[in-house]
């Protein structure tokens, strides 16, 4: 039997491999080039199957998580902490309440274990899609601390606050990383993170936090105290792996399971539009999708039908922001 | 200095760690050991080339150490899991090595080095077989001959890797030393794996025959063909995220062998027909010298974590011995098979130690002839891992020292009358 399945793996890799070859010229925001590698994902969930197969490949789902959290923290250079202004706090403030928004409205109709890692999933935006904004800093600034807060809102329901805790003291292993930035070659330093982003998240498992906070703050202690042009190197080169292996973890764990969730979607994207259009008007469809972080949120819960429910929930929200901003011109 | 206190230290966090906590599941506690394979391995492996050794052996030690059989700093279970990384590792440097191999070397070598690896192989293979042979039936083992065929073939192997490894450490690129050591190991690669194909025919396994064994040879070679075709379609026409492309195309290659197709022979070919049939040659090389260093540490670490050391140390003067014979044997075949006096001269330390390609045979032994096995299995890994602490190093030494040599040499020539 196994033989077969290395024909269908083979043959799958043709196809993948050949869909992006069609579909590479036409990323824009729609990301053709992550759905065929959710969709090899699930296509291996099929083929392999098993409790063995998937403890095989844990180190691949938590480091994926690791990198989701680490990627986004090392966005937080001094630079751009020195334009954090009070509004722009306020605005990140008010946007995280969306979490609150939401938990209210799910816990009516999910166990606290769905409603709220779901409320973290769908009140976090998309990071990238965040930056793409050209003019105006505050929805990026003030978006990007809504996802700090969040991340922690989420940890302290899940884990309490001695989870916040541990988090920021399992980040301080970024501390020894930064020493070795410029006496070591560039990919010795991520070997060394690498090893370092496993022993953190492996630490977070064991004394019961989340990778994705204890991830962020090792990221977010490499890129304050460290040079700029080291961090925003680090930054570059992980995006696209860590994406990819991010979808490819998801897929591997697809079950559609409870369909019905699929209606809170509907509801979620004109209650996401207005909530963020009081805050930032014409940008606020830069809100609508969600990103990296979400599915990494969502493959932290373990439980796969959020985790097939948040990815597909990915794709759409990604059409629907596409339409709307090519639709409408809304230019920034 | 620092690098061996930071490896203490983390060894010692890696102690505390197991006594105050029990990792939740299975999978926590494989995300922990592979969490410390990666930084102790990394800051042993730097101590050692501060010290003038490679990376590799600092790599190999740390397994050893890390080893459950040794000081209990691991369990099984979670090594266990990650071999599927070692079979990764094992396709990426078997592309690696057939990437190696490039038709302008083999063209202006060719001849020469082929008669030169079969010179050195069929000698080698004679001296130790004959030790093997005299071990065994002292140690009155069933079926001495059979197993005396099987060493002599396994211990022919000289590891690609390695060589590959230690002349990019070495900083001496492109000499014609490090090329032939090079290219003799991987045809000693492809030698030995057609001889085992047929050994294992001959000598009676699950039932396959000599026929079914060409076949097999001849669809592994066209697989590699194809693979290699695919590369260079993807890098010409997509081109992007070529670590993660190649981390895909290794672990599916390695699935290969559920068909009966040869992983590793796939791997050589498709690196030989990208090095030498389409554009994509240099690209490709670039990408695999990014990531090679990632991949070493965690081959070498993994495989030799799994290393059970007091039986290695039982049969230890056996495969002093053996080591000894291998040596000698090869200077022999260099100085019968070549006239180029510096190869003569340094060649036989680039070739004394074993391939990663050993440790997959040594298993399929292990599992077709259990009778003999065992005993094959552990004197194998006694040889490898003797070999890797100081051939490496030996080697590098050779390189650097034949290089001046050469250049010498060279000089005297032109400024001759």
């Amino acid at each position: 039997m196994k033989g077969y399945f290395a024909i269908i793996l083979f043959v799958v890799a043709v196809s993948f491999f050949s869909a992006r070859v069609v579909f590479e010229k036409k990323r824009g925001f729609f990301r053709f080039a992550g759905l065929e590698i959710y969709i090899l994902g699930v296509i291996l969930s099929f083929v392999f199957s098993g409790q063995d197969f998937f403890t095989s490949l844990c180190p691949l789902f938590i480091l994926a998580l690791a990198f989701a959290g680490f990627g986004f923290g090392i966005q937080f250079e001094k630079g751009i902490l020195k334009e954090i202004r009070a509004k722009s706090f306020l605005y990140g403030f008010l946007a995280s309440l969306n979490f609150f928004i939401l938990f209210f409205v799910l816990h009516f109709f999910y166990p606290m274990n769905i409603a709220i890692p779901l409320s973290a999933i769908f009140s976090i935006p998309s990071s990238s899609i965040l930056f793409s904004i050209k003019k105006g800093k505050r929805p990026v600034i003030a978006g990007e601390l809504s996802i700090v807060l969040i991340l922690i809102y989420y940890t302290v329901a899940i884990y309490g606050f001695k989870g916040v805790l541990l988090s920021v003291v399992f980040g301080l292993a970024g501390f020894l990383i930064i020493p070795f930035e410029r006496i070591l070659k560039k990919m010795e330093v991520y070997i060394l993170a690498l090893g370092f982003l496993l022993l953190v998240a492996s630490l977070s498992q064991m004394f019961n936090t989340s990778i994705i906070l204890s991830a962020f703050f090792m990221g977010f202690v490499v890129a304050f105290f460290s040079k700029p042009r080291y961090s925003s190197a680090m930054v570059g080169r992980i995006e696209q792996p860590l994406f990819l292996s991010l979808l490819f973890s998801s897929g591997l764990f697809f079950q559609l399971g409870n369909i019905v969730i699929f209606a809170f979607l509907i509801a979620y994207i004109p209650i996401r539009f207005l909530f963020t259009f009081l805050l930032f008007k014409r940008k606020s469809i830069f809100f609508i999708p969600i990103g990296a972080l979400s599915i990494a949120l969502s493959i932290e819960t373990k439980i796969p039908y959020l985790i097939t429910f948040t990815a597909i929930s990915y794709f759409i929200l990604l059409v629907v922001f596409e339409f709307i901003y090519r639709g409408e011109k809304w230019y920034t | 200095m620092v690098y061996l206190i930071l490896s203490a230290f983390f060894t010692f966090l890696l102690f505390l760690v197991r006594r105050v906590v029990v990792p939740p599941s299975v999978m926590v506690d494989i995300v922990l050991s592979l969490a410390f394979i990666v930084i102790i391995g990394f800051f042993l492996g730097k101590f050692f080339e501060l010290l003038q050794f490679p990376a590799i052996s600092g790599y190999l030690i740390a397994g050893l150490i890390l080893s459950p059989y040794s000081f209990g700093l691991m369990n099984f279970e979670p090594l266990n899991n990650l071999t599927f990384i070692t079979e990764i590792a094992l396709v990426f440097i078997a592309i690696q090595s057939g990437m190696e191999m490039k038709m302008s070397f083999l063209k202006k070598h060719g001849r020469g080095i082929i008669k030169l690896t079969l010179s050195i192989a069929c000698v080698t293979f004679i001296g130790v077989f004959t030790a093997s042979l005299l071990f065994f039936q002292r140690i009155s083992l069933e079926t001495p001959l059979k197993a005396a065929i099987l060493l002599g073939s396994l211990l022919i192997l000289k590891s690609p890797l390695s060589t590959i490894a230690v002349i990019k450490e070495s900083g001496v690129k492109k000499t014609e030393m490090g090329d032939t050591i090079l290219a003799i190991a991987i045809l000693k690669d492809i030698i030995v794996i057609l001889l085992f194909a047929m050994l294992i025919s001959l000598f009676g396994g699950e039932g396959s025959s000599i026929i079914l064994s060409i076949v097999e040879l001849i669809g592994s070679l066209a697989v590699g063909i194809i693979v290699g075709g695919l590369v260079a379609l993807y890098m010409r026409h997509v081109n992007v995220e070529m670590p993660v492309f190649i981390f895909i195309l290794a672990f599916l290659v390695s699935q290969f062998r559920f068909i009966h197709i040869d992983p590793l022979l796939v791997s050589i070919i498709t690196g030989f027909f990208i090095q030498n049939f389409t554009f994509a040659g240099e690209e490709f090389q670039k990408v695999l010298d990014n990531i090679s260093p990632a991949i070493y540490l965690l081959f070498f670490a993994l495989v030799h974590a799994l290393t059970d050391v007091h039986a290695i140390i039982k049969v230890m003067p056996i495969v002093l011995i053996l080591i000894g014979v291998k040596w000698l044997f090869t200077e022999l075949g260099l100085i019968i098979g070549t006239k180029d006096p510096i190869i003569k001269k340094f060649g036989s330390v680039g070739l004394i130690n074993q391939s990663g390609l050993s440790l997959v045979l040594v298993l399929i032994i292990e599992s077709t002839f259990p009778e003999i096995g065992g005993i094959i299995k552990v004197i194998t890994i006694g040889v490898i891992i003797v070999t890797d602490l100081f051939a490496p190093a030996m080697f590098k030494h050779a390189l650097v020292k034949a290089a001046k040599e050469r250049k010498r040499s060279r000089g005297k020539t032109s400024s001759a009358p």
